[in-house]
């Protein structure tokens, strides 16, 4: 019984290992399209989904490839061995001479277990990895292959930047309170208004040039407003200081100036905050006597501030493009220092750096249309009237043809080429027997 | 139908055993021929012996007839032979003042009958040889006569001179169990059957076995288990004689019948029993196959023509066909 047990044992053991090869055999294919399925999938949600769900692509993997070893199992069954199959394999395999089958049959007694029992079959691992180290392959390449989510793509494109430098000098002047809320909020309503167009016509021509504009719009207000505070501060400080020592037409000129700075300011778009814009309405120029030096001090300090203040601003290094601030009129101070790179003349903003020269600045000698080089055309088709094509040697044209006189006095007319040949130089014989030939 | 228990197998094999060794000690050097006369007798088939003359066919006849008690007799075939001379004529006799025919048997009615050179018998008389292996009875003049059992025929043709013979055909070797091919003996053998035969003398036999023992053989044989997938092996074997069934199968014109089979599993069973077992293996089958086939399987002309023998195409189909039916995965490698 012993024998019996083991037999059957080792027959089962070889059943086993037969079945998992035919299943492994029939898997080999499926388990290849279901890893291209697999990779599909995962290419494509990684694709499609802005967040890709692992732990989902995970399960959904392991669930295929179970499924599949499923039914390629059934597939794979009426290929299984039976013990009773496996038994006539091991004993072909050892040379038992059917002992075994006789055995299970019941017609001779079970053989003794021998030391060494093998049943014939090994695997064969050059079929058996390739499609193992595929599928890995092919799945680890869904996973890993380098693919952008086409959310990615639908992504709120990047704004100009111009509109976030604005935005940046709004809120700087808003946080240091030098202006009034009134310009910037209209300011900020025309870049929501902007902002609110397609953002395929963010780079348009046309938002562009809008761009620009509000941005040198806001840069001359904030320019002007600067000047205009740093006018009448300095006219209030000379009629502060050094009123005593002018006579009473520089007075004059500098209340003048005192009062169209204030004009102005009240003017422009970009007014000085309401507390600033209070203070200097309730500076009287003529009666400046009457103001305590501290008042004036403190009128002018903040003057002054928030002329730095908006100086400041103007050279806010977030305005990037060097020469912005060039647009504005500096009394001929040109713009030499920001031009030094040579850039100029290459549009407007976020289309190049710097602007065109101006007719006060340094001419430029690099107009950034790069090196200019004249080109030789050698194609005659294109040649011009009195273009010289071609030269070459060649001979006076002669006319080398021997003749001889056709005409006057008494000379008889020989003819010319081979006649005159044969009639000149022929002997009398030969002369005879060529008229003759001819005859 | 009780298979054969190990106690009676280990009997029937001593006795055979014992016949074995006495015919080895008539033939010298022929164990393997031997083994296969024993195992055709078992299997109760006839077997054709081609070999030269000279190699000892009669005289293993003659030996397996004394070594069994049974009666013997031997024909030379020769072109002028007519069926009458073997099967046996009608007599005309006088008996109890009538006259009236009386059939006189013929060399036909033996235990074993040497056929020396059958393809030198016409048609006609190798055509009356038919019945009487097919059906162990000759009948002459619309009436049937029985022959005795055990009857087997052991017939010889010389594979030279082939002048003036008739080869067989395809019927009648069908009805041989085996074709067994007598070779030439070494050395040794000569040198051994020079220092123990004389010419003119023949050996002394002490019988073994007798015929109702034989008969009893015969039974056993019978009930040697023959396990399915032994069956099936032989099954496929057969199948794959005929053209197309197998690669080793091209430059076969005509494969073997399903006699082939019947007479491999006889004599799969009867190889068995010789070797002392309760059931047949592929083994056995693999032994007998060449035998069993070469006078059944028919080559083409191309085939002919390549020098290619039944022999060296059998050599091929065993080794293509398998002995399980149960095919291996691809994953997968036989040793």
């Amino acid at each position: 019984m012993a024998e019996k047990q083991t037999w059957q044992h080792i027959a089962r053991c070889t059943s086993r290992k037969i079945n998992i090869g035919w299943w492994l055999h029939v898997l080999t294919t499926p388990l290849l399209v279901a890893s291209l399925v697999i990779a599909c999938t995962t290419l494509i949600s990684r694709r499609e989904l802005n967040t890709v769900p692992w732990l989902e692509i995970g399960a959904a993997t392991c669930a295929t490839l179970t499924l599949t070893g499923i039914i390629c199992w059934f597939a794979a069954r009426h290929h299984f061995e039976s013990l009773q199959q496996s038994l006539v394999r091991i004993e072909a395999a050892m040379k038992l001479r059917n002992a075994l089958t006789a055995a299970d049959h019941g017609v001779a007694p079970w053989p003794e277990v021998p030391d060494h029992i093998h049943d014939g079959i090994r695997w064969q691992w050059r079929r058996l990895i390739p499609p193992i180290v595929g599928t890995i392959v092919i799945i680890t390449c869904g996973i890993t292959i380098p693919i952008h989510a086409k959310s990615d793509r639908l992504a709120p494109q990047q704004q100009p930047s111009a509109w976030n430098e604005l935005d940046t000098q709004l809120d700087q002047l808003d946080q240091q309170e030098i202006v009034q809320e009134d310009y910037l909020d209209a300011m900020r309503e025309k870049l929501e208004k902007l902002r609110a167009q397609s953002p395929n016509d963010w780079f348009s021509h046309s938002s562009l040039e809008a761009t620009d504009h509000l941005k040198q719009s806001h840069q001359s207000e904030q320019e002007n407003l600067k000047n205009n505070l740093q006018h009448a501060e300095r006219s209030l400080d000379a009629l502060q200081h050094k009123a005593s020592s002018m006579n009473a037409a520089q007075k004059q000129r500098l209340l003048n100036q005192f009062d169209q700075a204030i004009q102005k300011m009240q003017q422009g778009q970009m007014k000085p905050n309401q507390e600033l814009l209070k203070q200097l309405h309730n500076i009287d120029p003529k009666q400046l006597q009457k103001l305590t030096p501290e008042q004036l001090d403190q009128v002018r300090e903040n003057m002054r501030q928030h002329a730095q203040r908006l100086q400041q601003n103007g050279d806010n290094p977030l305005d990037g493009e060097p020469g912005e601030d060039e647009w504005m009129d500096n009394d001929g101070l040109g713009e030499d220092g920001h031009e030094e790179d040579g850039q100029g003349g290459r549009g407007g903003i976020d289309r190049g750096p710097g602007h065109a020269p101006r007719p006060l600045g340094k001419s430029h000698d690099d107009t950034g249309a790069g090196k200019h080089e004249g080109l030789k055309s050698n194609d005659p088709r294109h040649a011009l009237p009195g273009d010289l094509l071609e030269t070459h040697d060649t001979q006076h044209d002669v006319d080398l043809t021997q003749r001889g006189p056709t005409a006057g006095g008494t000379t008889q007319g020989k003819g010319q080429g081979g006649e005159r040949v044969w009639k000149n130089s022929l002997l009398p014989n030969e002369k005879k027997a060529l008229k003759k030939f001819f005859e | 139908m009780q298979f054969a228990t190990e106690s009676e197998v280990a009997a029937a094999s001593q006795h055979v055993r014992s016949l074995a060794s006495t015919l080895n000690q008539v033939l010298f050097g022929q164990e393997e021929l031997v083994d296969l006369v024993i195992t055709g007798l078992l299997a109760r088939g006839h077997i054709l012996l081609e070999g030269l003359p000279g190699l000892g066919k009669t005289e293993l006849v003659k030996g397996l007839s004394k070594a069994l008690s049974l009666d013997a007799k031997r024909i030379q075939f020769t072109p002028d032979l007519l069926p009458g001379d073997i099967t046996g004529n009608p007599v005309l006799q006088e008996k109890d003042g009538h006259r009236e025919f009386v059939f006189q048997p013929g060399p036909l009615f033996t235990n074993i009958l040497l056929a020396d050179e059958i393809n030198r018998a016409s048609p006609k008389t190798q055509s009356a040889m038919l019945e009487a292996m097919q059906e162990r009875c000759v009948t002459v003049i619309g009436k049937t006569h029985e022959l005795p059992a055990p009857f087997f025929v052991l017939a010889t043709q010389n594979p030279i001179e082939l002048e003036g013979t008739y080869p067989l055909p395809e019927a009648q070797l069908d009805r041989f169990l085996f074709k067994l091919e007598v070779s030439r003996n070494n050395v040794a053998t000569l040198e051994k059957i020079v220092t123990h035969r004389e010419l003119g003398t023949e050996p002394d036999i002490t019988p073994m076995m007798n015929a109702s023992q034989l008969d009893e053989t015969h039974t056993l044989v019978r009930r040697i288990y023959l396990p399915d997938v032994v069956a099936n092996y032989i099954a496929r074997l057969v199948d794959a004689t005929h053209p197309g069934q197998s690669s080793a199968s091209a430059g076969i014109q005509y494969g073997s019948s399903p006699r082939a089979a019947l007479s491999l599993a006889s004599a799969a069973k009867a190889r068995a029993l010789i070797n002392e077992r309760t059931h047949a293996s592929f083994e056995d089958v693999k032994f007998c196959a060449p035998a069993v086939l070469r006078h059944r399987i028919i080559l083409d002309y191309n085939a002919r023509v390549e020098g290619k023998t039944t022999n060296d195409t059998i050599l091929n189909l065993l080794d293509e066909v398998p002995f399980q039916a149960q095919e291996t995965p691809k994953t997968m490698v036989s040793q």
